[in-house]
């Protein structure tokens, strides 16, 4: 059986590479799909666009969802995954810089799994994605798929 | 002259005179037997005799009247007997000188052809039967052959010569009557001729002579009376000459039938009414001399008249009975009259007792109550006798004037007066006395020499036929005063009108006129114009308003009942300027519900309407000048906002990397790097992070002051214990003893004031840190009913003399190696407070712990 895949959508360079440093040293192996805006994730996740060759039933495990994205935001993002009936289902983690009460409250009326604010300790960062992902991918039991 | 002063006099003297017209009345109430009662009882009486003669006069007209009928009808009936009687006998008579067999006897009888006895039988017969007394047959020389009843010696000279009379007549005739010759008897005769037929010559064969006695039938048939009366009487009687005879025997008179004679000179004599022609009834005398009345009436075919006579005595007899039995009917009427007066009387004179009674009782009830007025009235009266000494003085005078009873009590009315209001003492005097009564202003003086102004009513009185002069005073000292303030009340009014431009009117809907103060005629500019109709003050109203304006006091105002309140524009009559004006006006109606008066004040609001369009422009430019203020105030927020949002996104993640790769050449290039280039690593990375404190209490302090507020319930303990708890889970390794009081609740934001305690718990932590025990107190306590919040530590505290500062951004007391801190945390707490209406101070020294104190907003 293939491994679960992650998508993480984050515009900003250095985090993402920061995040990968963070899944490696947290022992997190799983297939991590990297997209840089809302409209890409969007594509990605409805299999359009430049992923229309995508199999529409491989869904990621685990989407990690920057807030503060070009063309479309987070929260966009997530209020067109919760409302289609392929991907409602699907864990979203808000992972951002924001701590603004605003976009806590939209996240979890939207839906969302869970928010985690991303810290400046990149120890602490580390710390937070490796227990994200132990918990996500390997915990939680994963919604039915379909 | 106060109206109340008349109202108390009215009142006293209302009572007394009250019980004089009870007095009056009662007097008036008594029954007298006077002049009056005695002409209506004589009145009376008259009245009832004067009916009873009246009376009397009529039944006297009426039974006279009834006695002349009766003695006509009596009258009548006799003369139709006595006619029939005379008819009879001629027709006796014509019977038998028309028998020719009678006639041819009796010619036989003369030539002695048959016996003297057949014809003498007869004779008898036919006199028996009819009433003759004698009878007697004469040859036609004239020669008496047969006598019946002595006929032969009783006959006379007249009667030989009416023999030969009716013998060369050949008719029947019956003589008058006249005294027998040889008895002097009154008589009458038959005479018969006995006629035979021989051819057609008509011969006396002989005549019979019938001798009739009166007596026998004709005297009984007149004198006869149909009814009973004493004195009634029927005459017979005829002319002789100048004299009347009286043919039947009279009552009261013996043996005078034929003999008795009266002159007929007698005028008043019945008889002789008789002859002269009077038929009817009649009053006069009659032979006696007496007064009678009586019937006459003429027997035809005779000389004679009949007399039906009766005494005028007998018929006032009957009458004088009459007026016995009216009499004594008057006098009982009289008797009965005057015992029913006499019973009302006694019973008026009853009730006049009774109520008298009453009325006396009245009366006393009212005098106690003059009394009583006069006594406790709040008006000074005094009673002075003509000699002017006061005879009497109720309560007040003595409060008023400060005497004592016995003191005031005959002194002089003067001594009560000033020396200046004596003066006019006499001339008052003289008008009281004119007029029976005076009001007049006078000052009066106290035992103790104050005077005060009066007003005094004086009125004389008569009590008992003696003069009294009476005074009924009143203390205008207040009034005075009162008058002075209403003076000035109304110049104060008249200036506020002129100073507000306020004019009043009085509209009166029966006249159709107002009145005007003349602060109204300024608005309107009438000043000197008579005219003030509803017309007139249309005209005022400006052209534009005026339909609308007499719509709206006719429909709104006037048939609504409403009061009038309107702003509108006139047009200033004395120079034509157009002026806004506020119209106010409160309809007053009469008892009966009626519309009489419209009453108000009418204001120029020209000014005030200009002034008043002004601030509306203002208001609607400073409006506009706010909203767009707001507008870019919100604009500013908004920023700010956005400012803030990407502060705390873009800016972490920088400092995020900056951390990150730094730790990431550390840890993937430990071998090359040797102790110095990780201590700058090191240093790297903690400046980035405390630049991320920074940033996140910069936002927090950002936040705070631009997050809505929402004030709660909040129970500052349990917030406290929550926060200690978590500061306790972050120190694992130091020890605190925390002191919270319990039960500190407030109103507040929540979370604004989470966030404040946590800052202060946060540095009080931090400050005792160098301390082996923190301890960390939160408590409230009151001051000047105030609610004082604290949070005390026993910390290394600080130097007062920089405690302004420390509540300002980046203000920091301590050195960051020795207490990290952004210096942000305070100045949080300081906006958290003010925001919550509160203050907030420290009170500290070096080493020896600080306090932190708060107030919030006093719960509402």
């Amino acid at each position: 059986m293939k491994s679960k895949s992650i998508l993480l959508v984050e515009d900003n360079p250095s985090d993402i590479e920061l995040t990968k440093r963070a899944f490696a040293q947290g022992r997190i192996t799983n297939d991590l799909s990297v997209v840089q805006d809302g409209q890409e994730a969007l594509d990605y996740l409805f299999c359009k666009g430049k992923y229309a060759v995508r199999v529409s039933t491989d869904m990621p495990a685990l989407i990690l969802l920057d807030l503060n994205l070009p063309r479309i935001d987070g929260l966009e993002v997530l209020r067109r995954v919760r409302s289609t009936e392929t991907t409602r289902r699907l864990p979203v983690v808000i992972l951002t810089s924001s701590k603004e009460e605003h976009d806590l409250a939209t996240s979890y009326d939207l839906g969302v799994n869970s928010y985690i604010r991303k810290p400046v300790d990149f120890h602490q960062f580390a710390d937070a994605i490796k227990h994200l992902g132990l918990y996500w991918l390997v915990i939680n039991e994963p919604p039915p798929i379909g | 002259m106060n109206r109340l002063l008349i109202d108390a006099e009215t009142m006293v003297q209302g009572a007394a005179a009250k019980a004089m017209s009870l007095a009056v009345q009662i007097w008036r109430m008594r029954p007298r037997i006077s002049t009056r009662m005695i002409a209506f009882f004589v009145l009376l009486v008259s009245g009832i005799v004067i009916a009873l003669l009246g009376y009397f006069r009529d039944q006297e007209g009426r039974v006279i009247h009834e006695r002349e009928s009766e003695l006509t009808d009596v009258a009548e009936l006799k003369v139709r007997q006595i006619v029939g009687w005379r008819i009879e006998r001629v027709g006796d008579g014509l019977v038998l000188a028309n028998n020719a067999a009678i006639a041819r006897q009796a010619q036989a009888y003369f030539e002695n052809k048959v016996p003297r006895n057949e014809l003498l039988h007869w004779i008898e017969v036919m006199c028996v039967h009819n009433g003759y007394c004698r009878a007697g047959l004469f040859d036609p020389s004239g020669a008496l052959r047969l006598s019946y009843g002595d006929i032969d010696k009783k006959i006379g000279k007249e009667d030989h010569m009416l023999i030969r009379d009716v013998e060369e007549q050949k008719t029947v005739v019956l003589s008058d009557l006249h005294l027998e010759e040889g008895t002097g008897s009154p008589v009458a005769d038959l005479v018969v001729p006995l006629m035979t037929k021989e051819t057609d010559t008509i011969s006396v064969a002989g005549v019979f002579i019938f001798r009739i006695d009166p007596q026998s039938f004709l005297y009984p048939l007149v004198e006869a009376w149909p009814t009973g009366s004493r004195t009634s009487e029927s005459l017979l009687i005829r002319r002789e000459g100048n004299d009347i005879v009286y043919l039947n025997e009279l009552r009261y008179m013996q043996n005078s039938s034929l003999r008795f004679r009266m002159p007929v000179a007698t005028k008043s004599l019945l008889g002789a009414m008789a002859v002269s022609g009077i038929e009817g009834a009649a009053e006069g005398v009659d032979y006696r001399g007496v007064q009678v009345i009586g019937s006459i009436k003429k027997i035809p075919d005779s000389p004679w008249y009949f007399i039906a006579e009766v005494d005028r005595e007998e018929v006032d007899d009957f009458l004088r009975q009459q007026v016995w039995m009216y009499g004594l009917v008057g006098g009982l009427l009289v008797l009965a009259t005057i015992a029913t007066i006499g019973f009302w009387w006694r019973h008026q004179r009853v009730r006049f007792l009774r109520s008298q009674l009453s009325a006396e009782q009245e009366r006393r009830a009212l005098m106690q109550h003059f009394e009583y007025l006069v006594r406790f009235a709040n008006d000074i009266i005094v009673l002075a006798d003509k000699e002017f000494r006061i005879v009497e003085a109720n309560d007040k005078a003595l409060e008023s004037y400060g005497y004592e009873r016995d003191e005031l009590i005959g002194s002089k009315v003067i001594t009560l007066e000033t020396d200046e209001s004596a003066e006019h003492f006499s001339e008052r005097l003289r008008l009281l006395n004119l007029y029976r009564g005076a009001t007049y202003e006078s000052v009066h003086r106290k035992k103790d020499g104050t005077t005060f102004p009066v007003e005094v009513s004086a009125r004389v009185i008569v009590m008992e036929g003696t003069i009294f002069y009476q005074t009924i005073s009143r203390d205008t000292t207040e009034r005075k005063k009162s008058e002075a303030a209403l003076r000035e009340r109304e110049f104060w009014m008249k200036e506020s009108q002129r100073v507000g431009h306020i004019g009043s009117y009085a509209f009166d809907f029966q006249k159709g006129t107002w009145t005007s103060s003349e602060v109204l005629d300024e608005i309107f500019g009438i000043q000197g114009e008579r005219d003030r109709t509803i017309n007139s003050w249309l005209n005022i109203v400006h052209d534009d308003q005026r339909e609308e304006m007499l719509r709206y006091f006719s429909n709104d105002v006037v048939a609504a009942g409403k009061s009038f309140d309107r702003e509108y524009r006139i047009v200033r009559r004395s120079d034509g300027v157009e002026r806004w004006v506020w119209g106010r006006g409160e309809l007053g109606f009469d008892e009966a519900g009626l519309l009489i008066s419209m009453v108000g004040t009418i204001q120029d609001i020209t000014d005030r309407k200009l002034a008043h369009d002004e601030i509306r422009r203002l208001n609607s430019e400073l409006e506009q000048r706010v909203q767009q203020r707001t507008a870019q105030l919100e604009t500013a927020n908004r920023e700010l906002e956005a400012f803030s949002y990407s502060v705390s996104h873009d800016l972490r993640a920088p400092l995020r990397g900056i951390d990150g790769w730094s730790l990431a050449l550390a840890e993937d290039f430990q071998s090359a790097l040797d102790e110095k280039a990780n201590e700058y690593i090191r240093r790297i990375r903690s400046e980035a992070q405390r630049m991320g404190a920074l940033i996140d209490d910069l936002l927090q302090l950002s936040r705070v002051t631009r997050a809505e507020i929402t004030f709660k319930s909040v129970d500052l303990s349990a917030l406290v214990h929550t926060i200690v708890a978590r500061i306790q889970d972050l120190y694992p390794g130091r020890h605190f003893t925390f002191s919270i009081e319990d039960d500190v609740i407030v109103e507040g934001d929540y979370t604004l004031l989470e966030i404040a305690l946590t800052n202060l718990l946060d540095n009080a932590s931090k400050f005792t840190s160098p301390r082996e025990e923190a301890v960390i107190e939160f408590g409230k306590h009151t001051t000047a009913g105030k609610s004082v919040y604290f949070v005390r530590d026993n910390g290394v505290g600080f130097d007062m003399t920089y405690s302004k500062k420390m509540f300002g951004a980046f203000q920091r007391m301590h050195s960051s190696s020795e207490f990290p801190g952004t210096g942000i945390g305070l100045a949080t707490v300081e906006r958290i407070i003010r925001r919550h209406s509160g203050r907030v101070w420290a009170e500290a020294a070096v080493d020896r712990g600080a306090t932190f104190f708060f107030t919030l907003r006093e719960s509402l």
